[in-house]
């Protein structure tokens, strides 16, 4: 019982401590603006001393929140640009890098181990590298300053094929065998069963997307000159003192698809890690 | 039963997360509608316009009435009664109409009085001049007198002054006489002359004994010349002759001397007596001579006073009386009454009517039925044949923008607009700030008593960059416009207000001109809005 509970406390300790950034987060959203003026100013500010913060707020008022719902219609232009590119994204993943991955994990072709070993370092370069060389392609295809220069690059992005292919790998080859003998097409064993019992994997590919590019912030800020196509993340590029609020706020907003999205796929994550784990 | 459990849970959360997450997108949109619904309440909706060449028109209106140019005074003679009065004011009459009648009884009493006082003037003026000529007589005897007194006192004292004259001469000439005939009076004197004969005598021997002695100096030169080694012995022999030569000569001069002495005293002794009685002699003459001259000189300044006198007398006589102008007085009184006799006899022939010399309109009747007439005018009627003039107070401000000469259109209800330049423009006397406005309207355009407004159009120079009144704003004493500048933001396309300052040039009631530079043709700028827009403020069009 007292390992339980010593076990259980460590655990709670360790998890606000991880959590601690988005209790700040949620606190701060509720505070008026001399509050965290008040709380902010050693970093904000050059003031002295450290920072301060009160994990209940003194004065909790809803005036950030008004502001930014109702008050602020640029937030939500770009929320939904963020929800535009997003869905997009996801859309073409999930059209292009499932088949993908079913022809990694199901098909042997000349050069797949070369091609797959490419799929991988593509997947270990940063986007810093690449940011030119992107850079250059993009505006030779016009596609500079629209959505689709960041949709479509994000849409060959070769780590949800990586981790689809791990599922598909798992569905067992009887089955595709067997689905063969009975006289199904390439396209239809794909479609009927290998959708079906990967789906696991494509939900928790799409989940991990979907948090990747929730948040992008590089692509945008280097694509996207039109102020009216950014995304949610380049909100608030720099905040001081006076925004300070807005900021919390922004960042709570942004954060609740994130949770909720993924509180959708958890168990699909969760069967994804264990799936992995387990070989057949 | 556990996994069961965890998975049916699992389950329930997921299906939660999907309905949260939609319900999340659903109020995002809600959202979404409900700001950008509050935006554009609050984003100002604005009119715009271009800046356009224009010129700056001042334009001054003014409503005057006309007045008449001339005024005519019907007036007549004072203190009549009067009979009727037919016209009113306001009444506009032709040439010829009655304006008012006299009282016929009134006129023929006031006649007959006239006719009176006409014959006392002239019995009086009769009178004066009757008496005024006797004056004339007497003094022209008078005068007579002064002058005849004046000539005999003249003939009178001048034979007098003669005889003094006369008298004074002859004194002087005795005297005179006297003092030259002295001179060669010197009767025979036998001892001076032989006295003088003496001196000749002795000035003769003298000369002799002188040229003896020259003779022998002579002769003994001849004899030294000729034998000159015997001189000193031929000087020997002679020096007792030319001793006894000298000691001539010395008694010759002695005897001389004495004899000139003894005329000189002999002289002397005569001139002393002589002077003696000389004197005597030339006393008496003189106290003669001055004793004539004083009565000379008395009878002069006896005719001098006498004759000063007459003429005074004269002068006196002759001396301008006071001016005496009761007869002209009388004379001019006369003509006076005449005159008034005249007028009253015109007014009974024409029955006492008093008529409109020309057309007109009545603007004041002075005389009421009953009434005498007054000595000031009867009846003020505005003269119709001189025309009328627009008369309109404007402002100071507005002042400036006209000038003598400008054209101004003059407009009544239902007439045509005329165009007429300025006569004169002047400031009320009783107002400062007020200033009228004159303009001279040709007879038989518009009727003298009605309203008209007039209206002056002054331009300015064409300026090239002109903005509606309503797009300058002004703060900190500095004047601004407001262009729409397109800017791109997180809503797209967005127009702000993007503030400007310029420099007015001259602007009127509704166009400003600025100075160029400022702005550019193309340039959008705020003329109008629903609500305060300030600089960097988001706008909106207003749809056209």
């Amino acid at each position: 019982m007292g390992k339980k509970v010593l076990i259980a406390g460590a655990l709670t300790a360790l998890g606000f401590v991880i959590c601690y950034p988005v209790i700040y987060l949620i606190s701060g959203s509720f505070m008026g603006n001399g509050e965290l003026g008040e709380g902010l100013s050693p970093i904000l500010k050059n003031g002295g001393g450290f920072v301060a913060w009160h994990v209940i707020p003194l004065f909790p008022t809803l005036k950030n929140f008004v502001e930014l719902l109702l008050d602020s219609p640029e937030f939500f232009v770009m929320f939904w640009n963020s929800v535009k590119i997003t869905a997009g994204v996801l859309a073409g993943q999930l059209i292009l890098g499932a088949p993908a991955a079913w022809g990694f994990a199901k098909y042997r072709f000349p050069g797949r181990k070369l091609l797959f070993g490419l799929y991988v370092l593509l997947m270990i370069l940063p986007f810093q590298v690449m940011m030119l060389s992107q850079y250059l392609v993009l505006d030779e295809l016009h596609l500079l300053n629209t959505h689709l220069g960041i949709i479509l690059p994000a849409v060959f992005s070769t780590f949800p094929v990586f981790i689809m292919v791990r599922f598909f790998d798992g569905v067992p080859d009887q089955i595709l065998e067997s689905a063969k003998i009975d006289g199904a097409g390439a396209f239809q064993i794909f479609w009927s069963i290998g959708l079906p019992l990967g789906a696991g994997g494509i939900i928790s590919a799409l989940v991990l997307s979907f948090l990747e590019y929730w948040n992008l912030v590089e692509q945008p800020l280097t694509f996207l000159k039109d102020p009216a196509l950014w995304p949610l993340s380049l909100y608030l590029p720099n905040i001081d003192l006076n925004d300070a609020g807005i900021a919390f706020t922004s960042s709570v907003v942004t954060l609740i698809p994130a949770v909720l999205v993924f509180f959708c796929g958890q168990e699909y994550l969760e069967q994804g890690i264990v799936a992995s784990a387990v070989k057949e | 039963m556990k996994q069961m459990e965890q998975k049916s849970r699992k389950r329930s959360l997921r299906e939660k997360s999907v309905r949260w997450l939609a319900g999340f997108f659903l109020v995002m949109l809600l959202l979404t509608l409900l700001s950008r619904a509050a935006d554009a309440v609050t984003v100002p909706v604005v009119q715009t316009g271009y800046l356009k060449k224009s010129t700056i028109d001042r334009t001054v209106t003014a409503e005057g009435r006309i007045v008449q140019n001339q005024e005519r005074a019907v007036s007549t003679v004072a203190g009549l009664r009067v009979g009727s009065v037919p016209v009113r004011e306001g009444q506009p009459v032709a040439a010829g109409d009655v304006l008012f009648e006299l009282d016929a009884e009134d006129l023929s009493e006031k006649i007959r009085q006239a006719e009176q006082e006409y014959r006392k003037l002239e019995l009086a003026l009769k009178d004066l001049e009757s008496g005024k000529d006797l004056t004339e007589q007497e003094r022209n005897k008078a005068k007579q007198r002064a002058d005849e007194d004046y000539a005999n006192t003249s003939v009178r004292t001048g034979r007098e002054v003669e005889d003094a004259e006369r008298a004074m001469t002859k004194a002087k000439e005795d005297l005179e006489n006297f003092l030259a005939g002295d001179s060669d009076a010197p009767a025979e004197d036998p001892v001076l002359t032989g006295l003088e004969n003496t001196c000749q005598e002795k000035q003769d021997a003298l000369d002799q004994a002188e040229q003896e002695q020259k003779d022998l100096e002579q002769e003994i030169q001849a004899a030294v010349a000729a034998d000159p080694p015997q001189e000193a012995e031929i000087r020997r022999s002679y020096e007792a002759k030319l001793a006894e030569a000298a000691e001539r000569v010395k008694t010759c001069e002695q005897e001389k001397e004495q004899a000139d002495n003894a005329l000189e005293s002999y002289l002397a002794q005569k001139d002393a007596k002589n002077e003696e009685d000389r004197g005597a002699m030339e006393e008496s003459l003189r106290a003669a001579y001055e004793e004539k001259k004083k009565a000379y000189e008395t009878a002069l300044q006896n005719r001098k006073d006498s004759l000063e006198n007459a003429s005074r007398n004269v002068e006196d006589a002759n001396a301008p009386t006071k001016e005496d102008s009761s007869g002209e007085t009388a004379r001019m009184d006369l003509e006076n009454k005449k005159r008034e006799l005249d007028q009253l006899k015109a007014l009974e022939e024409q029955a006492g009517k008093i008529v409109s010399p020309a057309d007109g309109l009545i603007s004041k009747v002075n005389v009421t039925t009953g009434d005498f007439t007054g000595e000031g005018t009867a009846v003020l009627m505005a003269d119709l044949t001189e025309g009328g003039r627009f008369q309109a107070a404007i402002s100071k401000a507005q002042e400036k923008y006209l000038s003598r000469g400008d054209t101004i259109s003059l407009k009544q209800n239902g007439a045509e607009a005329l165009e007429l330049p300025i006569d004169t423009i002047q400031q009320d006397t009783e107002n400062p700030n007020s200033y009228v406005v004159t303009v001279q309207v040709p007879a038989g355009t518009l009727e003298i008593g009605t309203v008209a407004v007039m209206t002056a159009v002054r331009q300015s120079e064409t300026y090239t960059a002109c903005v509606p009144l309503s797009a300058i704003h002004r703060e900190d004493g500095q004047d601004y416009v407001l262009a729409i500048q397109e800017t791109k933001t997180v809503l797209g396309t967005e127009l702000t207000a993007e503030r400007i300052p310029v420099t007015i040039l001259d602007k009127n009631e509704s166009l400003a001109a600025l100075s160029p530079g400022a702005l550019t043709e193309d340039q959008k700028l705020i003329t109008g809005s629903n609500k305060e827009v300030n600089g960097g403020d988001r706008v909106r069009l207003e749809d056209t």
